[in-house]
């Protein structure tokens, strides 16, 4: 049948409506997934996309802080021991090497490199860059620049300098690398490395599509926070004629070593801290053992022998036990626990005052005095007198020392031989710093190192003395003083004496104890002497400690003369005026 | 043409005419005036701008002049410090290879010459 115009026309609208619908379902789903495509982009994963766009725009240079450097204290003023140097680093761009072989040539003339290993390096033309030589000095690199050669080229480099050279090193350590960053290791660099670090900054700005920045753009600025200076208490002069001294010393008794602590009693500071054998920081690779990085004063141990003794006295006369006039009889020999303690050459002095045992050093006297006190209060005042602990002195691999054989106190034999000082270790820090309280009226102040730290905004921040406990009282004290000027004028310490000067202190001759083993090392022994001046207003503390001389059997002749040698300089030239007439013989 | 111009000259002008010329003639005052305002700040934005352009360059010269001297008073500070070390000192005298004093006399003369020679 027909249809009709008007039926044509229905049937023709209808399927035009429906290709219309088609094309704009299919139109709507075509911007349905776009828009969901937008959403994803643009709302669900923003930030991500935002970061990465940032990046891809943004240029950001990191802006390196400046190490903080290290002062002693000097003479009008300060001096600098650790300070930041420019030097250069000679690089090369072999693409851009005209004559190889010549530049090679020139080149080796002056940094020292072997003209073929840069021949090799200049022959690798697929390589931008190549490092000549690091580390060249100023006029290394001007002679280069002179050159004017095509394909060398100089960058800045900073790195750390001692000008002082080996002067103070242990305290100082040095920085090296680490993991490919260069951070402090050992002594005052290692302990305050985050002082000394500042923090870095950094700038960031918009970039075009050469990689330039474009002004005006959005430009983000965070200022390096450069380290803080670091002021020590150690003097300079001082810490140099101690070295010396030291050096002559070790090198009259063969030694294989030694320490030499100064300190100033009243605010703990510490003024002169040498040991050797020693290093240069400057060329700390070149060291031929790393034992010589560690501070023996802080973190070596060792038993120290008869200058424990005037502890232990110290001890009695505080506990009301005995006095300075108190009698004992000694018959050369203590028994206990199986064991026959005795004095040293074997030695019977009778009936002697404890200031006659100080004088001659007799063991059993102390023996005697530690009985009196009894081995818990005894162990106590020990640690009282920072024994078996550190002294807090904020130097890196700082040892306690130990005191482990004193945990037991029904085992008598450890605490009579510790009263005389073998048994237990202590570091030469410890046993100078409990001397110091004995000259700071019975005080123990915290030893520090570290004067005052000035930082990069101006701002200066003092360490202040800090006074850590009253071990002893004032009389004790001065009574203990009184004993150890009268080791000096009649005793074993005669070599220790400055004329003019009321100078006190200790010998102590100890055995040294085997390494992983019970026992001692026979031939060994290590020289101590211990003391303070003036008497009357002690102004320095100082302990010096010899390993193993060869030739002198006792401290007397080494550890006491070398002590004398360090006193007299402290005394004179520090001006302080004489306190005594000079005796005559 | 000199006619037209005479004619022009000596043409008795109407009233309109001789506002519209008053008007003409103030109005290129106008423009000259606006000319000569723009030109002139124009000139002045040019040499405000080269100004700060030259201060921005001797700024920058001056920072970089400060750097140079901030480095070589580093460079000075750390050669006093080597040129005063104690062991540096020791070993340059070492090199001089002096002789070595064992003993020292003191001379006392009380006279205004050093060493009158008398007693040698």
């Amino acid at each position: 049948m027909r249809k009709t115009v008007p039926q044509r026309r229905r049937g023709e609208n209808k399927e035009r409506h429906g290709r219309i619908f088609s094309l704009v379902l299919f139109l709507f789903l075509l911007f349905s997934v776009l828009a969901g495509r937008l959403f994803v982009l643009q709302i669900l994963r923003s930030d991500e996309y935002g970061a990465a766009a940032e990046e891809q725009r943004t240029v950001t240079k990191v802006l390196p802080s400046n190490r903080g450097e290290i002062f002693l204290r000097d003479a009008g003023g300060l001096s600098p021991v650790a300070v930041n140097r420019r030097y250069s680093l000679v690089y090369a761009v072999p693409p851009h090497i005209g004559e190889g072989k010549e530049t090679a040539r020139r080149l080796s003339e002056i940094v020292g490199v072997p003209e073929a290993t840069l021949e090799e390096k200049f022959s690798k033309t697929n390589d931008p860059f190549e490092v000549v030589k690091r580390r060249v000095s100023d006029e290394e690199a001007e002679r280069i620049r002179a050159l004017a050669l095509p394909g060398i080229g100089l960058l800045p480099e900073v790195y750390r300098y001692y000008p002082a050279d080996e002067l103070l090193s242990q305290t100082l350590g040095f920085v090296g690398m680490k993991e490919d960053e260069s951070v402090g290791q050992y002594g005052v660099e290692a302990s305050f490395e985050e002082v000394l670090r500042g923090s870095g900054g950094a700038v960031s700005n918009e970039r075009d599509a050469a990689g330039r920045w474009i002004p005006l753009a959005g430009r983000t600025f965070e200022a390096p926070i450069h380290g803080a200076n670091i002021v020590l208490t150690v003097e300079r002069v001082l810490q140099y004629e101690v070295e010396k001294i030291l050096r002559e010393a070790v090198n009259e008794f063969h030694a294989d070593g030694g320490t030499i602590v100064v300190l100033e009693p009243k605010t703990g500071s510490i003024r002169a801290l040498a040991s050797l054998p020693n290093f240069n920081p400057n060329e700390y690779a070149k060291a031929e053992n790393v034992e010589a990085f560690l501070n023996p004063a802080v973190s070596l141990t060792y038993e120290p022998g008869s200058i424990m003794k005037p502890i232990t006295m110290a001890i009695g006369i505080e506990e009301g036990k005995v006095h300075a006039g108190t009698e004992y009889v000694d018959t050369g020999v203590v028994k206990e626990g199986g064991y026959a303690i005795r004095n040293a050459e074997e030695k019977v002095y009778g009936r002697v005052t404890m200031m006659k045992v100080l004088e001659e050093s007799i063991n059993t006297g102390v023996i005697f005095v530690e009985r009196s006190v009894g081995n818990s209060r005894f162990r106590n005042y020990l640690e009282r007198f920072g024994f078996g602990q550190e002294t807090g002195v904020r130097l890196p691999a700082e040892a306690s020392g130990n005191m482990q054989n004193l945990k037991n106190t029904n085992r008598s034999i450890e605490f009579f031989t510790a009263s005389f000082g073998q048994g237990i270790t202590v570091t030469p820090l410890q046993i100078a710093n409990a001397y110091a309280a004995l000259a700071n009226r019975g005080i123990l102040m915290k030893p520090r190192i570290v004067e005052r730290l000035l930082f990069s905004d101006g701002r200066s921040e003092e360490v202040p003395p800090e006074e850590i406990r009253s071990v002893v009282s004032e009389s004790t004290a001065r009574e203990i003083g009184g004993m150890l000027r009268n080791v000096v004028v009649n005793g074993h310490g005669k070599r220790a004496d400055v004329p003019g000067y009321s100078v006190v202190g200790k010998t102590g001759t100890a055995q040294v104890a085997k390494r992983g083993e019970k026992g001692y090392e026979e031939g060994m022994n290590i020289g101590s002497f211990v003391g303070y001046a003036p008497l009357e207003n002690p102004e320095f503390v100082v302990l010096v400690k010899i390993d193993n001389p060869k030739d002198v059997v006792w401290a007397e002749s080494s550890a006491a003369p070398t002590f004398g040698k360090v006193m007299k300089f402290l005394l004179e030239s520090s001006g302080i005026p004489r306190t005594e007439s000079e005796r005559k013989g | 043409m000199k006619r037209r111009k005479n004619l022009y000259r000596n043409r008795v002008c109407s009233e309109d005419e001789t506002k519209g010329s008053h008007f003409r003639s103030s109005f290129h005052r106008s423009l000259v005036f606006s000319a000569i305002f723009v030109a002139l700040s124009l000139g002045g934005y040019l040499f405000s701008v080269n100004r700060n352009a030259v201060s921005g360059y001797s700024m920058r010269l001056a920072e970089k002049n400060m750097a140079e001297l901030s480095d070589e008073s580093q460079k000075l500070r750390i050669r006093e410090a080597e040129l005063r070390s104690l062991y540096g000192l020791e070993e340059a005298s070492a090199r001089l290879d002096m002789v070595p004093i064992t003993e020292s006399t003191s001379v006392d003369e009380p006279g205004p010459i050093a060493y009158g020679g008398k007693g040698r």
